[in-house]
């Protein structure tokens, strides 16, 4: 079995390449293609949603022994999802819309999708702020039910990716249906 | 002497500080063949272009900064092979565009499959430098070749009642394996009022930058509308009808409430996925705004007459 020190430098490592790449691409060392703007939106979206779901998946993994120790990256990859969904954030409301109050405006009240992506990031929140050990030793039973908002935010996050689709729903669907799997496995946890 | 349409054309300015130092796109070209030689990077082949001769040059003005061959050639929405921006450049080269006939049908005196080596070779080929603006908010300026569509459609005496053009692309899903996916009701088919048609912007493109069409443009021809969203300008274009019916096309189909039959480039048409008051100029840096979209792209002093008495909020 790998090392808990070993373990998290590639879990870090890994979780700080796609932020590499994306600055790579900024100072034009690489090329993510002639709208780099819509890239970089793209990929910090994608990659805030799949740490979510790796989060949402290690306490199931964790049952085997195999995996146990994957426990102890929950927080650190739980704070990537939330570092890459400020990213996303940040491009789209200073870079993309170049921080204009009246195309922000229209935005929210003419496409929903904002409205969900804005849920999903407000949603997880919350749990950046608490996710240092002693919040969690403090907080106790209240802690718990704070963190159940990953539910939330991943849900809304989601319906923010299938939402702001053109037409093809497969990629999106795909992890809907990972979503629901989770929550029916992590059911069947609880039960037994 | 009267002016010609393009020199009636409103051209605008652009500033020397938008135009990229050649130096800078020399050294950025050169990154961009180590990170090519790196293996960072794919190579890519555009097919089988050839150069074009004997085509009269673009003499105007630019409507702003031609965008580069690679730009314009990477990143494209043509769904028949792929729904990402990419696939097209990557996979378009099943496409095999020789020969290539074109049946002409409908409302006209003059129906029948011509041959397109053949056509090309009647026309006089012409460049013009046009924005193309996609629905999707961003925009690039190509430098097409090819004819006149209003010039090309005459020679087959549409009747008096013939009120529409309606255009197909080819439907072969050997050579666009991406019609395998019912993502549209294949064949994709556009279609203008007859007016539209006529005006001489309405082109047929056959050739960009000096070559014939790489595939994932629309090879060997297509329709460029650069008064409408980049969707109405179809690719690979097999038949073109003449009728007296508003034709179905494509995007209306699939999603009415998106996407109109004029789907005139309108800033002040708000749509549910983009807003259309930007857009992003492709091609250029991270910091780069976007810029505000104009109505009819642009190109308002010479087609706003053909809606005249239409509501453009309704009829979008």
């Amino acid at each position: 079995m790998l090392s808990i020190k070993l373990l998290k430098w590639i879990a870090f490592i890994l979780s700080l390449l796609p932020l590499i790449i994306l600055i790579l691409g900024i100072i034009n060392f690489i090329n993510l293609g002639p709208n780099i703007v819509e890239e970089v939106l793209h990929r910090t979206g994608n990659t805030s949603l799949n740490l979510l779901m790796i989060v949402l998946l290690i306490p199931l993994m964790a049952k085997h022994s195999l995996f146990r120790n994957f426990l102890i990256l929950s927080r650190m990859l739980g704070l990537f999802s939330f570092f890459y969904a400020a990213l996303h954030l940040s491009v789209y409301l200073f870079i993309d819309r170049s921080m204009s109050i009246l195309s922000i405006q229209d935005d929210f009240i003419s496409r929903p999708y904002i409205l969900a992506g804005m849920i999903a990031f407000i949603s997880i929140i919350p749990l950046a702020l608490t996710s240092f050990r002693r919040a969690q030793i403090r907080l106790k039973e209240l802690w718990k039910k704070i963190h159940q908002l990953i539910y939330l935010g991943t849900a809304s996050a989601i319906i923010h990716y299938i939402w702001q689709m053109k037409i093809d729903l497969s990629i999106p669907m795909l992890y809907l249906v990972g979503f629901l799997i989770i929550l029916e496995l992590k059911k069947g946890f609880r039960a037994t | 002497m009267s002016k010609t349409w393009s020199q009636k054309l409103r051209i605008k300015q652009f500033k020397d500080s938008e135009v990229t130092p050649e130096e800078l796109f020399d050294n950025r070209r050169a990154l961009l063949k180590s990170a090519v030689a790196l293996g960072l990077l794919p190579s890519r082949s555009y097919g089988h272009v050839t150069d074009i001769e004997g085509y009269r040059p673009w003499d105007q003005e630019s409507p702003g900064i031609l965008n580069s061959f690679e730009d314009i050639t990477n990143y494209n929405n043509f769904y028949e092979f792929g729904l990402d921006k990419a696939d097209p450049a990557r996979y378009s080269h099943t496409l095999e565009t020789h020969p290539w006939q074109i049946e002409i049908s409908g409302l006209t005196n003059k129906p029948g499959v011509y041959d397109l080596d053949e056509i090309i070779q009647s026309m006089q080929l012409e460049e013009r430098v046009y924005k193309l603006r996609c629905v999707e908010a961003w925009s690039m300026i190509v430098p097409w070749i090819g004819f006149s569509l209003g010039i090309f459609l005459k020679q087959f005496e549409p009747q008096t009642n013939a009120n529409y053009v309606q255009f197909f692309t080819l439907y072969d899903t050997d050579m666009m394996p991406g019609q395998r996916s019912r993502v549209l009701d294949w064949p994709y088919r556009e279609g203008l009022t007859m007016a539209e048609a006529m005006h001489p912007l309405s082109f047929l493109a056959t050739g960009l930058y000096g070559k014939t069409l790489p595939n994932q443009n629309g090879a060997p021809i297509r329709l460029v509308v650069p008064w409408k969203y980049g969707f109405k300008s179809i690719k690979s274009i097999v038949k073109i009808v003449f009728t007296d019916q508003k034709p179905l096309t494509s995007w209306n189909q699939a999603n009415a409430r998106e996407y109109g039959f004029y789907s005139n480039v309108n800033p002040n048409v708000s749509h549910p996925r983009w807003s259309q008051a930007y857009e992003r100029v492709l091609g250029q840096g991270f910091f780069t705004p976007r810029v505000p979209t104009e109505m009819f792209n642009g190109y308002g002093e010479q087609v706003a007459h053909l809606y005249d008495g239409l509501d453009l909020q309704i009829n979008y």
